[in-house]
């Protein structure tokens, strides 16, 4: 038995792209904006599409912000999904506000050199196999930011690179979190929610 | 080289109709759009810019039936153009599934509702595309709702809007648009030396073309006809490019990754 996965609706993130590719894999989730229900879900996706202040503000306004907490707190398999990882750490060059310091360390800017294109936006490859649980070395998954956890971070993790490696892939006990966007990377996004539905 | 350049498919849409235009005039129709997003998720394009051009008033604001139609029928990245004015219309198209917003007309009316939607969304999320018309060797920025140059210069513009934030910039050439006459490779000299993607759009009408504009300095094209249309009448067909083109593609670009 796989346990049911709950979509947090904070008002920020793709949610409908994560809901369509599950739906297509036949994977059983709900999607809710109710704090006990987030408190009390067996495995949470935080989606994200936005900035980190927003991030944390609307998860505070909508009540969420405690509620993802506990849940870590007890346990549960949570996922992070671009922003909706960042927000995860403690902070991050992109805002003021505290993130929800699940993880340790922070989210910083890409390092600029002269010709460093960023945003980083397309599809690169993952160049490591460190998490076990999934096999996606090599694979290539599709990107879209300017931030990423910073190299130093405690959490295991599998890197890509642009310009230099950083995190993919991180994880640290049950929290997991992808930089990439596995809702929009295709086939091989599939095989990562086929994956994590394992979990 | 794990990183290479996207290429896109820019489809225009008038309300349900995919259709494709030339000189942005003579608006031709293509097919069903719902029918043309399924065929490039197959062929997993990098990425599927939609432009809605049946969107016009201040009051009408994003079709986000049909948006939502199309983005429950793909697993490919989505950036949706047309008709948005305000964070909220925003809000609503990344629910529903769409990555990255197109605007153009609202940040020319006013600059500030691009810094707006950079700091609700983040940069990454806001792609500003730009028309721009050439005239004796002099490029102008042309609004394609009043069909009237404006008073605006195309460095500056660019240069302000990356100051503002912006994730990307689509430059598409009106002269060149549905003509497969190949790109314009003299604007990137009109264009300040910026460290976000720039997109060019025009005239492409091979691997060759897609080549030259990269080696030129944009960072990635956009492609309507050319994958849409097929052998001397035009007829539709809907096409992408193999694995063989890309690997010449990549082959020949050195992204600084």
């Amino acid at each position: 038995m796989t346990s049911k996965i709950t979509i947090i609706d904070y008002g920020l993130g793709n949610l409908l792209s994560i809901s369509n590719m599950l739906n297509y894999l036949n994977i059983e989730y709900e999607i809710s904006s109710n704090p006990r229900q987030i408190a009390n879900s067996q495995k949470l996706i935080i989606p994200g599409v936005g900035s980190f202040d927003n991030a944390i503000n609307l998860l505070q306004k909508n009540k969420i912000y405690d509620s993802i907490i506990k849940a870590f707190e007890s346990d549960v398999i949570i996922l992070g999904i671009c922003l909706g990882m960042q927000i995860l750490y403690e902070k991050s060059d992109e805002g003021m506000q505290n993130g929800l310091s699940i993880l340790k360390g922070k989210v910083v800017k890409f390092k600029i050199t002269d010709n460093l294109i960023i945003p980083h936006i397309g599809w690169n490859s993952i160049n490591s196999n460190n998490i076990s649980h999934f096999k996606l070395r090599n694979k290539k998954f599709y990107f879209l930011h300017s931030y990423h956890p910073e190299l130093s971070i405690k959490q295991n993790f599998d890197s890509v690179k642009y310009s230099y490696n950083f995190p993919a892939i991180i994880k640290q006990n049950n929290v997991y979190g992808v930089q990439f966007h596995p809702e929009k990377s295709g086939d091989n996004g599939m095989q990562f929610f086929r994956e994590f539905n394992l979990l | 080289m794990t990183f290479s350049p996207r290429i896109i498919a820019s489809l225009l849409i008038n309300r349900d109709k995919l259709i494709k235009t030339k000189k942005f005039k003579d608006e031709k129709y293509v097919g069903d759009i719902l029918n043309a997003v399924k065929i490039f998720n197959d062929k997993k394009v990098d990425e599927l810019l939609i432009i809605d051009k049946s969107i016009r008033t201040s009051n009408d604001g994003p079709n986000y039936s049909l948006i939502k139609n199309l983005t429950s029928e793909v697993f490919i990245p989505l950036c949706y153009g047309g008709g948005i004015r305000n964070v909220d219309q925003a809000y609503k198209l990344f629910k529903i599934g769409i990555e990255k917003i197109s605007v153009q007309k609202t940040v020319f009316e006013n600059f500030d509702n691009l810094k707006v939607l950079v700091k609700n969304f983040g940069s990454s999320s806001i792609l500003f595309s730009i028309d721009v018309i050439i005239n004796n060797d002099n490029y102008f920025i042309f609004d394609s709702k009043t069909k009237k140059i404006l008073n605006l210069n195309l460095y500056d513009i660019i240069k302000m809007a990356v100051d503002f934030g912006v994730g990307e910039i689509l430059i598409n050439i009106v002269n060149l648009d549905g003509t497969l006459k190949g790109p314009d490779l003299n604007i990137i000299k009109k264009i300040p030396k910026v460290n976000i993607p720039i997109i060019y759009q025009g005239g492409i009408n091979s691997v060759t073309d897609i080549i030259s504009v990269l080696k030129n300095g944009f960072h990635s094209v956009a492609i309507g006809s050319l994958f849409v249309f097929y052998g001397k009448y035009n007829s539709v067909l809907i096409s992408y490019i193999n694995e063989s083109d890309r690997l010449n593609i990549n082959k020949n670009i050195s992204i600084n990754v």
